[in-house]
């Protein structure tokens, strides 16, 4: 019989879910409620997707980000 | 003081004060009242300002008597989203954490409202953080949900609702609300207004919250589009809206391709209706978004990964907590893992887009859709029963992910006597075009002469 460890609303979430779900977890200072465990989880697989939308998109080497770079030169800017 | 002037255009109330039918002391002193009591019952207040209301009104009834006049806005009272700083009151940013919250200074736009001669009367509600964290019902703000003015069990849309609710209920003839993604639109439709959203930059965003720097934008919301008009004059930054030579009848209009599909029945109604009075000064051609581009997901991830920038401190502390709707408090940590790589392909992406977004529009003086596919939805709804449905397409995140301006007017009564609204979005820099053919439709409608019964 196998032990289970992960906690029950961990079973059956993608690996790249709970890979972003524990860096999450390290970096805040206050713990969530498991409910907001699991609306955090959902929320990441929300994002993941909407990753695989944008990596649907094709682009090149040459497709620059819309960033407008405005050098500082000094003065009252 | 007659009840005639809570439905008073600018245009109107700035005859009335050169008349002398009324003076700007009278008219502040009618808006902080009705405020106090329609206002607060709609929950649209989140701070009334009347000591600064009656200092502002009383310069401008001096200067009046000394022969200064300012312009269409002396003495004219308004309602700023509280977003927006003001040096002498707290800004919340609808949030119960920042309630307290003080700036040493006024928000660019309010200083230049103020130069104009208008007289703050409130900081009006919003969604807590400007719906950035993901609200999924309407209570979602320190001081409750904001109440449609159409109807009190109905949400006044997000995430200006104050600024919604106040305007339709006459506490202020216009208010300023604050757009990311559909938060002037959605309000001034399900309050029928007339809302508009400029393009991105052309006003000013200094002293205004931040959700997300590439995407947020200031506007006006009022009666009509001439009002709109009026106001962004005085707020506007830059003028490249007013070197634009505005086109005259007949307008080229394109129509997006299934986009009352989905709607309601009656918003169908309407937009075929209002669609029948555009033909009368406009061509009509049916067009659709390019479906290729991933318009939703690329203005998603940028808004997410902004707003979770924006706020990564208040997050990481843990003082996210404090927030009003349950679903708020962990809103956004996810974004605290959204890879760079994700966020700069949607910012890739957006370059293209708003290329491909600008060749469409070039034909077109304006393209237009219905704003929302429903009515104000039951306060007591949670979202997913209404956003989560198959609402065919809109012109909503193409956009704001491309910084376009869009207005709304109100096109007619649908579900439950509430309004309806069809949005006019064209190229950057065209908001003289949307002004002029708003106010076509305006001139040959009266749907923005109608006001709920309170």
């Amino acid at each position: 019989m196998v032990e289970m460890n992960e906690h029950s609303d961990s079973e059956g979430v993608p690996a790249d879910v709970l890979a972003r779900f524990a860096m999450i977890e390290q970096r805040i200072e206050r713990p969530l409620s498991e409910a907001q465990a699991e609306q955090v989880r959902n929320r990441i697989a929300r994002s993941i997707a909407l990753g695989v939308t944008l990596r649907s998109y094709p682009l090149t080497n040459a497709d620059e980000p819309e960033i407008a770079l405005d050098p500082f030169v000094g003065g009252d800017r | 003081m007659s009840d005639e002037l809570a439905s008073a255009t600018i245009g109107e109330l700035g005859v009335a004060i050169r008349s002398g039918a009324v003076s700007p002391i009278e008219l502040a002193s009618y808006y902080v009242e009705r405020l106090d009591s329609i206002g607060r019952g709609l929950n649209a207040v989140a701070t009334l300002t009347p000591e600064r209301a009656m200092a502002a009104a009383r310069k401008a009834e001096d200067e009046l008597a000394a022969g200064v006049d300012r312009g269409p806005l002396h003495g004219i009272p308004y309602g700023a989203k509280d977003l927006l700083a003001t040096v002498d009151y707290p800004t919340s940013w609808g949030a119960a954490p920042f309630r307290e919250q003080r700036f040493g200074r006024d928000a660019e736009v309010i200083r230049l409202l103020g130069e104009a001669g208008a007289v703050l009367c409130a900081k009006l509600s919003m969604v807590e953080i400007a719906g950035g964290f993901g609200y999924e019902q309407p209570d979602a703000a320190f001081n409750g949900p904001g109440k449609c003015a159409w109807g009190p069990d109905s949400w006044a849309g997000g995430s200006s609702s104050g600024s919604g609710s106040a305007v339709a209920a006459g506490c202020v003839p216009f208010a300023i609300g604050t757009e990311t993604w559909g938060s002037i639109l959605c309000p001034s439709s399900f309050n029928g207004l007339t809302g508009l959203r400029p393009s991105y930059g052309t006003v000013s965003r200094d002293g205004a919250m931040a959700l997300s720097w590439t995407m947020d934008k200031i506007g006006p919301m009022g009666h009509t589009a001439a009002d709109c008009e009026l106001v962004l004059n005085a707020i506007a930054e830059r003028d490249e809206w007013t070197q634009i030579a505005r086109p005259r009848p007949p307008f080229k209009v394109a129509v997006l391709a299934g986009s009352a599909r989905e709607a309601q029945s009656e918003v169908a109604t309407n937009f075929a209706a209002a669609l029948d009075v555009l033909s009368d000064f406009a061509h009509l051609d049916e067009v659709a978004l390019p479906a290729e581009l991933p318009w939703d997901a690329a203005a998603s991830v940028i808004v997410m990964a902004e707003a979770a920038s924006a706020f990564e401190e208040f997050i990481v502390s843990g003082e996210s907590q404090g927030l009003t709707a349950p679903e708020d408090r962990a809103g956004l940590h996810h974004a605290l893992a959204l890879p760079a790589t994700d966020y700069l392909r949607a910012l890739r992406i957006r370059r293209k887009a708003m290329r491909v977004l600008d060749e469409l529009l070039t034909g077109y003086d304006a393209i237009v859709a219905p704003t929302m596919p429903y009515v104000a939805i039951p306060l007591a709804d949670r979202f997913d029963t209404w956003f989560g449905k198959e609402r065919g397409p809109s012109l909503g995140a193409a956009g704001n992910l491309c910084g376009v301006p869009s207005i709304t007017v109100m096109n007619g009564l649908g579900a439950r006597g509430l309004p309806t609204g069809l949005e006019f979005m064209s190229r950057a820099g065209q908001e003289g075009t949307l002004l002029e053919l708003a106010g076509m439709y305006q001139s040959a409608t009266d749907w923005h002469s109608r006001h709920p019964a309170l």
